[in-house]
């Protein structure tokens, strides 16, 4: 077993959004930290369902097959992911028409 | 009978729906539409509650009502499951939506007439009833998505400059608790095997002996994630802003019901790890609950703005539940969901009291208030009395109860603090209710705000509601107590 797999890089990548949102001071490099953040968890949440060697559980014979179910579930996050973001995109339009900025220092 | 169960969240699902597609045509007048909506949503709400009277016998005698979605197994599948516990939060959040739609009606004027306001507050519905029934924890996740979008947009229905901050603020830190909470889910999921919450309990159970040092990770980040849906202290500084510049009936659900959903969670989450593990973390929620109650008071103290006054007292009100949870016996945890809902009904009503109060003094400044329609600041006073915990009214049952098994639990510096901080609370309504009997000035002639019927009659619900449930305290705590025996069981 090696550390370089999906789930240690999903983990990294997490952290690296936290890191971004904490360090950023533009509102859409914030945003996009966040997309960071969900790509690394449904890279974990899929790598979870991995079996060494396994094939994907469609149609037809198979003794090993990787696990189904964290992928469906990430299907539903992918969704998520984007209307959160779309609306936060929204909600920074509205944001710099009213103030003029997207530097969160400026915002206070 | 448990087929009935799906209806609950398809019903203001489906209305939400319907609700978007009145705002298609273009050559319709747009009274009529106005209409057609008023209607809609009331139905919707009317529907839902019929369907809550169905079940209420079921729930309320120790049954529980549970439905497989699409007849996958439950191991695999998602269940929803209606037990005393759920049961009550749903009617009292469909009761306070219900009042809130109310005032909603002639309040909301331009954000209606686009007709988006209704069908995201049916989201919203949807959403909070979702996570009140789902038995599955991703399933959970994706109701609180569902839940915090729809509020995200409603915040900015007032159309004012600082709500597009104060939402932007709140979608930010709410969508990291929520990516923090689905994290702990993807752990639970590789340690136990199943989301499904029966049998994620086994799982979870044996996590604990066998390997600690990762329930304790899974622990930390569920308690931040709803730590900060639930703005437990350090995590808190996102509510002012977005409960005091929502408008006033989203004010009322937000602090009314959408806190309490993440305290459902919490409940049902934690409790699944088993006693053992649950009484070794129990005093870190305790001491963090204690410090929440004290930093609310404390800048509700200093506040001008009569929403955000509100909004801080709201925080120490979620304290004190947040410490009852922490304490963990079952007194203490008995008194705290009494308490839940109690305060769901007190501080909606708060709110929507001082919606009225400030759109008739033109001010929302606490020493230019006005006292107004009297009936609205009677209900004001007994509403506040309630909250500050004065013996004939409800406040005073759970908050009792919270002291009492904190003392027994020798937790007796969190009882004081509890304690103390009612005290103070007096400091900060009294100043609300103390610029009612000033004397007026002479104003110059403004055109009157009109409080319509509408408007004032949730506000004197929840009044009654507040003085039935002091009066009679064991119709509340019976049910807390069944409640209670669903969520260990």
């Amino acid at each position: 077993m090696t550390w370089v797999n999906g789930i240690t890089i999903g983990i990294v990548l997490v952290l690296i959004g936290f890191y971004g949102v904490m360090t950023r001071k533009n509102l859409i490099k914030i945003v996009l930290c966040i997309d960071i953040i969900f790509l690394g968890l449904i890279l974990f949440f899929v790598s979870i369902g991995y079996v060494e060697e396994g094939v994907a559980p469609v149609l037809g014979e198979f003794t090993l097959f990787v696990d189904p179910l964290p992928q469906t579930l990430m299907l539903t996050t992918v969704v998520v992911g984007l209307s959160t973001t779309a609306l936060a995109l929204a909600l920074i339009i509205k944001v710099y028409e009213k103030y003029k900025t997207l530097d969160v220092r400026e915002l206070k | 009978m448990s087929g009935i169960l799906i209806l609950l969240v398809a019903v203001p699902l489906m209305t939400a729906f319907l609700l978007s597609v009145t705002a298609l045509p273009q050559k319709v007048p747009h009274t009529t539409l106005m209409k057609l909506r008023n209607v809609l949503s009331v139905s919707g709400m009317g529907v839902l509650c019929v369907i809550l009277a169905v079940c209420a016998p079921a729930a309320l005698s120790g049954h529980v009502l549970t439905y497989t979605v699409g007849g996958w197994s439950p191991f695999l599948g998602v269940a929803l499951r209606l037990d005393a516990f759920s049961f009550s939060l749903v009617v009292v959040s469909v009761l306070v939506c219900f009042l809130a739609l109310f005032y909603s009606i002639p309040h909301m004027g331009y954000m209606r007439r686009m007709g988006k306001y209704d069908a995201f507050y049916f989201l919203m519905v949807a959403g909070i009833v979702g996570v009140f029934l789902t038995r599955d924890i991703f399933n959970m996740y994706v109701f609180f998505e569902i839940l915090s979008i729809s509020v995200f947009v409603l915040i900015t229905a007032g159309e004012k400059k600082e709500s597009y901050k104060a939402s932007l603020k709140y979608l930010i830190l709410a969508s990291l608790s929520s990516a923090l909470f689905l994290f702990a889910v993807g752990i639970i999921y590789a340690s136990c095997g199943s989301l499904n919450m029966d049998y994620a309990a086994e799982g979870m159970k044996s996590m604990v002996e066998e390997n600690p040092e990762l329930m304790y990770v899974v622990f930390t980040l569920l308690l931040v994630s709803l730590g900060v849906k639930t703005s437990i202290v350090p995590l808190h500084f996102w509510l002012p802003d977005a409960h005091s510049i929502a408008p006033t009936p989203i004010s009322a659900i937000l602090s009314g019901i959408i806190l309490k959903v993440s305290i459902y969670a919490m409940v049902r989450l934690f409790l699944l790890c088993g006693w053992q593990f649950y009484s070794e973390v129990s005093p870190i929620i305790a001491y963090t609950g204690a410090a929440t109650v004290a930093v609310g008071t404390l800048l509700a103290l200093v506040q001008k703005d009569i929403k955000r006054m509100l909004a801080y007292s709201s925080i120490s009100q979620i304290g004190i539940i947040v410490t009852g949870i922490g304490i963990g016996t079952d007194l203490a945890l008995q008194g705290a969901l009494f308490h839940v809902v109690n305060h769901a009904l007190m501080k909606s009503g708060l709110f929507l009291c001082a919606g009225i109060i400030a759109g008739q003094s033109r001010t929302r400044e606490i020493s230019k208030l006005q006292m107004g329609a009297p009936g609205v600041a009677v209900s004001f006073v007994v509403l506040s009395l309630g909250i500050i915990g004065v013996p004939p009214l409800n406040g005073f049952v759970s908050k009792f109860i919270i002291c009492y098994g904190a003392v027994q639990a020798q937790y007796s510096g969190l009882a004081f603090i509890i304690l103390a901080a009612s005290v103070l609370s007096c400091g900060y309504y009294f100043r609300v209710i103390q610029a009612f009997f000033k004397k007026k000035k002479r104003r110059k002639k403004t055109p009157m705000y009109r409080v319509s019927r509408f408007m004032s009659f949730p506000v004197y619900i929840l009044a009654v509601l507040c003085v039935i449930l002091g009066l009679f305290p064991l119709i509340g705590l019976q049910i807390a107590d069944l409640a209670l025996k669903m969520v260990g069981g």
